[in-house]
Formats: C-alpha cells, sequence, structure tokens
C-alpha cells in the first residue's frame, strides 16, 4: 500500500495548525510510513522542535508529588510549601499510622482501667506532637540542612511550618481518639493546653539547644511533672487540674516570647 | 563593584578555642582561593562568608550589608550561592528533585520558572542527562556537581565554595574548573581547597590562613615567587625538612640546599609549603 498524505497537511501538523482529528490520523500514520516521515522532517521548526522536546525533558524530570503533597495541594496550600510540608518526616502516613495506633491503645487502656488508663492517655498525646516537631526539621532530619539554613525562606520559617502542619495533623488525632473515651466529659479534652504548652517550651528551648535535645528535656519534664503530681495528689489526673492547664499556659506563654525573642539563633546556628 | 566580602579583625571562638584570630580581608570580583591546613580555620570562615555561623566579635559585610541584622541576612541569602564542605543531600530524591527542593527554599515559588532554573544550573555542570537519576546512584563527582548546582540556582552575586573538588578525579576536577571559571566573570567566587593546582589554575588571589590567621594575601604568582632560591632539585636527601623523592628518581628540597644541589622554578606549591614551614612538615609526617 502506499497511500501517503498531503502535503499540505504536513506542512499545517509541522506548524501546530492542523485540527485534532487529522493530526490524529497523521500521527497515526507517520511511525508505519518512512516516505511521510522524511517529508515532514524538512518541515518541522527546529526551534519548536527544540521547545517541544524541552517540554517532553522537563515533564520527565519533574518531582512527581506524594500523597501528602497532593493532599495539600487539594487543600488549597501553594505547591512551595506543599512540597516544604511534604518532606517532613512526622507528615509521611507511616509516621500518622504510629500516632493513629498509639492513640487507640490509650483510648482503650482509658476505657479499661478508668481514671489510670484516662491519666495514661492524657499522658500520651501532648506528647506525640512534641515528638513529631522534634523530627519535622533540622540537621538529624535534613541531610542538606546546612545548605537549607543559607536559604532565604529561613530556618525559623520552615520549623514554624511544620511545627504548625504536624500539630494540626497530631491534634485532629487525638482528638478523635479522645471523642471514643467515655464519659469523661471535659477531662477527655484536657490534654489540649499541655500539648500547646510543650511544644511552644519546646521551640522556645530550641533556641538554645537544637530542636530534638529540647524537645527531648520538655518530654522527660512533662512526665516526670505528672508522676509527681499524681503522687503528691493522690489522683492520677491531678496535673489536668486547672493548676496544671495554667502552668501549661504559662509554659507556651513562655515559649512563645523565647521564640520571638531569641528567633535570630533559628538563622545563623545550623544545628537548630 | 564594592568588595562582596568585608571582613574586619573577625574572630571566632568555640569555648575557649579560637578558630578566628582577629581576620581583616576584603574579597571582590573573581575568585578568591583560600588554603590552609586542617584547623587552620577556613571552614568557619566560608560558614561566616554564607551566613550560617555568626562572628564571636569584629565587623562582618557580606554584599555591603551586615549579616547580624535578619532583613540583610535574607537579602544577602537570596544572592548567595553555597556549597558547604560535605554537602548532604536526600539520597533517595533525584538530582532534579533535590535542586528542586533547593531551589523552593531559595524562594523560587513559580512551579515552572522553578523547574527551568533546576534545568539550566544542572546542565551547566553537565548533569543534564542524569537529572532524573537517584542521588544514591550518582558518582562521588556528580554528587559534588550537584551540589555546585544548587549554588549555581539563580546566578547568585557571591559564590561560597568550601572545598568544592575534595574527592574529585582529574579529569571530574577540570570539568569542575570549566564550570567555575565562568561562573567566575562579573561575580565574588570564595573558593577553600587543599589544592594548590585548583588556586594555580583558576584563582585570581589567593590567602593563606594558618591557625585562624590570614599568612599571606598576594596573587598566586607572589605565593609561588616565596620560593624563589629555595627551591631545589638534588640526587640525594640531606638537610633540608621539607624533602621528597620525584617521579624521575631526584630529591625535591624546599628551604636549605643539600650538597651539590640545584636550584629550580618554584611553584605555588613550593610557596605554599614553605608559608606552612612547620606544620607542612607535620602534614607530611602524618
Amino acid at each position: 500500500m502506499s497511500v501517503h498524505l498531503e502535503h499540505e497537511w504536513l506542512e499545517r501538523y509541522a506548524r501546530g495548525e492542523l485540527d485534532q482529528a487529522r493530526s490524529f490520523s497523521v500521527e497515526a500514520h507517520l511511525p508505519a510510513c518512512e516516505p511521510c516521515r522524511a517529508a515532514i522532517a524538512g518541515l518541522v521548526d527546529a526551534g519548536r522542535l527544540s521547545r517541544t522536546w524541552d517540554a517532553i525533558d522537563l515533564a520527565i524530570d519533574a518531582p512527581v508529588p506524594g500523597p501528602v503533597e497532593r493532599l495539600l495541594r487539594r487543600a488549597g496550600v501553594p505547591e512551595p510549601t506543599a512540597r516544604l510540608l511534604a518532606l517532613t518526616p512526622s507528615l509521611r502516613p507511616s509516621w500518622l499510622l504510629a500516632v493513629a495506633v498509639v492513640l487507640a491503645f490509650g483510648a482503650v487502656a482509658a476505657d479499661w482501667r478508668g481514671e489510670t488508663g484516662l491519666m495514661a492517655f492524657l499522658l500520651v498525646a501532648p506528647l506525640l506532637p512534641l515528638a513529631g516537631v522534634a523530627v519535622a526539621y533540622g540537621p538529624h532530619v535534613d541531610p542538606a540542612h546546612e545548605v537549607a539554613v543559607a536559604a532565604p525562606a529561613g530556618t525559623l520559617r520552615v520549623l514554624l511550618l511544620r511545627t504548625v502542619a504536624v500539630v494540626v495533623a497530631t491534634t485532629t488525632l487525638a482528638a478523635v481518639a479522645a471523642a471514643t473515651l467515655p464519659g469523661f466529659e471535659w477531662t477527655a479534652a484536657a490534654w489540649l493546653v499541655p500539648s500547646l504548652g510543650l511544644t511552644l517550651a519546646a521551640l522556645g528551648l530550641a533556641t538554645s539547644t537544637g530542636a530534638a535535645a529540647a524537645c527531648a528535656v520538655v518530654a522527660a519534664t512533662w512526665v516526670c511533672a505528672v508522676l509527681a503530681a499524681w503522687r503528691v495528689g493522690d489522683d492520677p489526673l491531678t496535673a489536668f487540674g486547672s493548676f496544671g492547664q495554667l502552668a501549661c499556659l504559662l509554659a507556651a506563654l513562655a515559649g512563645a516570647a523565647l521564640v520571638i525573642a531569641r528567633r535570630d539563633t533559628f538563622e545563623t546556628r545550623s544545628q537548630a | 563593584m564594592n568588595d562582596a566580602i568585608r571582613l574586619d579583625g573577625v574572630t571566632k571562638a568555640y569555648g575557649g578555642t579560637l578558630a578566628l584570630a582577629g581576620v581583616t580581608l576584603d574579597v571582590g570580583e573573581g575568585i578568591t582561593g583560600l588554603l590552609g591546613p586542617n584547623g587552620a580555620g577556613k571552614t568557619t570562615l566560608m560558614r561566616m562568608a554564607a551566613t550560617v555561623l555568626a562572628p564571636s566579635g569584629g565587623s562582618l559585610r557580606l554584599l555591603g550589608r551586615d549579616p547580624r541584622d535578619l532583613a540583610a541576612r535574607v537579602e544577602i541569602r537570596r544572592r548567595l550561592g553555597y556549597m558547604p564542605q560535605e554537602p548532604g543531600m536526600h539520597r533517595h530524591f533525584t538530582a532534579f528533585e533535590f535542586v528542586d527542593y533547593i531551589a523552593t527554599l531559595k524562594e523560587w515559588t513559580a512551579r515552572d520558572g522553578r523547574h527551568e532554573e533546576v534545568r539550566r544550573v544542572l546542565r551547566a555542570v553537565g548533569l543534564g542527562d542524569v537529572a532524573h537519576r537517584r542521588i544514591r546512584a550518582l558518582s562521588g563527582g556528580m554528587r559534588r556537581r550537584v551540589a555546585l548546582a544548587q549554588a549555581m540556582l539563580g546566578s547568585p552575586e557571591l559564590l561560597v565554595l568550601d572545598e568544592p573538588t575534595a574527592g574529585l578525579d582529574p579529569q571530574q576536577r577540570l570539568r569542575f574548573r570549566e564550570v567555575v571559571s565562568e561562573l567566575a566573570e562579573e561575580r565574588t567566587v570564595l573558593l577553600s581547597t587543599h589544592q594548590t593546582e585548583d588556586v594555580a589554575a583558576l584563582c585570581r588571589r589567593v590567602v593563606a590562613l594558618r591557625e585562624g590567621s590570614v599568612t599571606f594575601d598576594g596573587t598566586p604568582r607572589e605565593l609561588a615567587e616565596l620560593a624563589r632560591g629555595h627551591v631545589w632539585t638534588a640526587d640525594r636527601r640531606e638537610g633540608a625538612a621539607l624533602s621528597w623523592r620525584t617521579g624521575d628518581g631526584a630529591h625535591r628540597h624546599i628551604g636549605d640546599p643539600p650538597r651539590g644541589a640545584r636550584l629550580v622554578e618554584p611553584t605555588l606549591e613550593d610557596g605554599y609549603l614553605l608559608l606552612l614551614g612547620e606544620t607542612a612538615t607535620m602534614e607530611m609526617a602524618a
């Protein structure tokens, strides 16, 4: 069979002016017809061809967004911010699944062991965002941290961005778990202010020690304080009463004040 | 053009150890090489020039601004490219993904423009064809070029390259020199290295550091000239502390001449070794 495409079709196709249906016909014909391929080769503008190859190259090389990035972008988060957030270890599905499992165990314990079980849930729930913040950003999780510090985006901005995302994600999971706790009313939400207090206190302390160490110190202090309050008050929930809530609120304010006052330390200390 | 880097009596102390002991230095357009033995303070100085480390004392100005001021520091970082001594990378990223990540941190917010820029710098370092390959699958030399590519994003006015040729084979170093010498047109490049060949091949100026102080500041030719009249070749090793047997069996001496020695033309390395003196002897012994 020696049916060939009309020269006018080839010319218009090469210029990108042929309608879609005829373009499909040309594209179906060309792979099987050497004379037509030879005929069109001289008609294609070299610049256009080069731009097309560039676009194909770019489409192949460009990063493919993962599930977290796609979710964030669907939620309206701008593309560059979504990229920076998607690289947060504590926003990975595996991490969030682990958090959900811990909370589920806490909820089961609260149901099974009464006040002591509830104390365990309230003790653990604020530690989860703290753990998330500890691994959100820094030289221990980002091998390119030294370069990142020298970039204009700023260590503090990225750290705060990731902290907010981690806290929102973890708090949402904790809220769902708390909602399943039977008959404990407001006490079931007593982890909320401690969560905020611990996270901000850790950020404040991070201005001196680095995020991971600060989170470890704050977590240890929190566990000791809850257990000590239990011993002193003879009630496992003593630490979650009004005095404990006020102390956590003060810790949150002190942490925020420290971050604001010493924000410069994040930007010139690469181990922040 | 004003000097991009100006240090005036800059000190840096880590606890009781003084890494920089009052360095005064202006670095302007072109490539300036920073030479010095391990522990001389090179990396400390480079990190300061990259705004990741603040001086303990003295005055530091980068691109005409004071990096202590937050707004000024952000502006400096917008016009700065930095390749650290040990550029860490996410090994599961492709080369493109890694440079794209750094471009995001460098405020390239428009996706299409950012991707074009990422491709431009990867092509400039000769990695256009392997942009899709994962970092862990790249050779050491290729990874160094990826690190150089991220430093080139946005064609920065000031490039701080800390030992960029460490671990590269001669062919890779040649490729690197081509890229950096092109980059140096109309911008300031501060390059720290152990390789005197790199300094001889690339730099218009060389600064030598030792124990946190500047011990030499001049052209590569001037550094080589320091050794004029002090470099000898002889049939046997004798006398001079700095001496080694060369490939042709003769002994090259720097310092006092042994018996029967003949004076030879000094190289930049000879000048540098003479400058190092006892430190060089210890390094050679090690």
